[in-house]
């Protein structure tokens, strides 16, 4: 169960199908898992969506 | 004056003397009130608690109602005002077939489940032209949710006051025990409202999830209704991977998908993943294996399932991700979302296990696929 003092959020996480890079960011509208994103800035790799999900919020 | 002699409880209550009447009165009163009144006593005592949550109730389904109104008319920029053909849609109801003689009962209830699926969805696309799928299959879910508070207020409310009219407290005992229950449900389905208006994962979709990130760089085909199929290859066998149309807020057809499948391809085994509800004390996004359709909803996709595999002899394996009601519905948690690869070797090792090279295996990512492509 969800602990009631936890305050949730919701984020999108983004990897690089080439150097599996990772990026954990707030989500947005809009994203949906397995979304191609963008090009990776290092490796020029597709990045896409691979998960969305509620984690406590990082103060 | 000497006041050590002056015992005025023992003058007053006859403590030293078990027949003053002061003190006989003192006890038998309330006696004789709860021996005529309690029953009385304790509805009202349990009334004000119930009709507390009842208010809640209420208030889970305005706030869910006026949440659609709200989303419909901003952000789907809606202009005529549909509230009053939306009230009609929340108070549609169901009646189930005839149950005296259950035979043949099952596609009567499918029949049944669907056509009110399609009815709901042919309304949305009347009401509200050109939007798209990912909004209807959104407001379908939106829908639904409204309409199930509003029965679950509706219900709540009719027992509640048939005791209080009937003075009756053994007719709200069943009542005071569902409740807590009820109140999970409701608060769950309150909670869901968010994911389904910003298009996000739920919980359920971890089968979803697992079954489209396996279907990636695989070509995807209509198999039915809201429903994809593709082709891949794992250690000399052939997969024929199964979900719902993603990212709509469906869970597409699996039922006649995998008739479909199955006619098609005879597959040597079935591997079905899909969330399901933890018991109390157990972690949320433990992974179980098991045997049998593992499938949710009124029942009638698994009976379908079990048909098809025993007309065909074929076994069914099934695993599943616990979690709770709220859980389930609402936005995915991090706990089961972290489980996608260990479902996915899971499947691999349960298909190397009980298949050989050659061999054919129908996987099915059951759930609400929301947020999910593939």
């Amino acid at each position: 169960m969800f602990n009631k003092n936890e305050i949730m959020e919701s984020y999108t996480l983004e990897r690089c199908g080439s150097c599996e890079k990772e990026l954990k960011r707030k989500f947005s509208k809009g994203d949906f898992v397995f979304k191609i994103v963008s090009k990776c800035p290092s490796c020029q790799g597709q990045v896409i969506i691979t998960k969305i999900f509620a984690d406590t919020l990082i103060p | 004056m000497d006041f050590s002699d002056l015992d005025i409880l023992d003058e007053f209550f006859g403590t030293g003397d078990d027949s003053n009447p002061l003190m006989m009165l003192i006890w038998i009163l309330p006696i004789i009130l709860f021996v005529f009144y309690g029953q009385r006593i304790q509805l009202i005592i349990t009334s004000g608690d119930i009709k507390k949550k009842l208010g809640q109730l209420e208030q889970f389904r305005n706030d869910s109602r006026s949440a659609l109104i709200e989303y419909i008319k901003k952000d789907l920029a809606v202009k005529d005002d549909i509230t009053q053909k939306l009230d009609r849609i929340f108070d549609y109801f169901t009646i189930m077939p005839i149950d005296i003689d259950p035979n043949g009962i099952i596609p009567k209830i499918h029949r049944l489940i669907r056509s009110r699926e399609d009815t709901t969805r042919k309304q949305i696309q009347l009401l509200l032209s050109e939007i798209d799928t990912m909004e209807i299959t959104k407001i379908q879910n939106l829908l639904e949710i409204v309409t199930y508070l509003q029965l679950l207020h509706r219900i709540v409310r009719h027992l509640f006051l048939t005791a209080k009219k009937q003075n009756n407290y053994p007719l709200i005992l069943p009542l005071q025990m569902m409740l807590p229950f009820i109140m999970e449900q409701a608060e769950a389905l309150k909670d869901a409202v968010p994911a389904f208006k910003l298009g996000q994962p739920i919980g359920d979709g971890i089968g979803p999830l697992v079954v489209g990130e396996m279907m990636l760089d695989t070509k995807k085909q209509k198999a039915e209704f809201e429903t994809v199929y593709s082709e891949s290859k794992f250690e000399g066998r052939k997969l024929i991977l199964l979900k719902a149309e993603g990212p709509f807020a469906t869970v597409g057809r699996p039922a006649e998908a995998a008739e479909f499948l199955v006619e098609k391809y005879k597959p040597d085994i079935i591997v079905m993943i899909d969330a399901a509800l933890k018991l109390e004390g157990e972690d949320s996004g433990t992974v179980s294996q098991g045997f049998g359709a593992a499938i949710g909803g009124i029942g009638t996709d698994r009976f379908k399932i079990e048909e098809l595999a025993t007309k065909f002899d074929i076994p069914i394996f099934s695993i599943v991700v616990k979690q709770s009601v709220k859980e389930a519905i609402t936005l995915m948690k991090k706990e089961i979302a972290n489980q996608t690869e260990n479902v996915k070797s899971q499947v691999h090792e349960m298909i190397t296990d009980n298949t050989v090279n050659g061999q054919i295996v129908l996987v099915i990512g059951v759930g609400n696929t929301l947020g999910v492509s593939q």
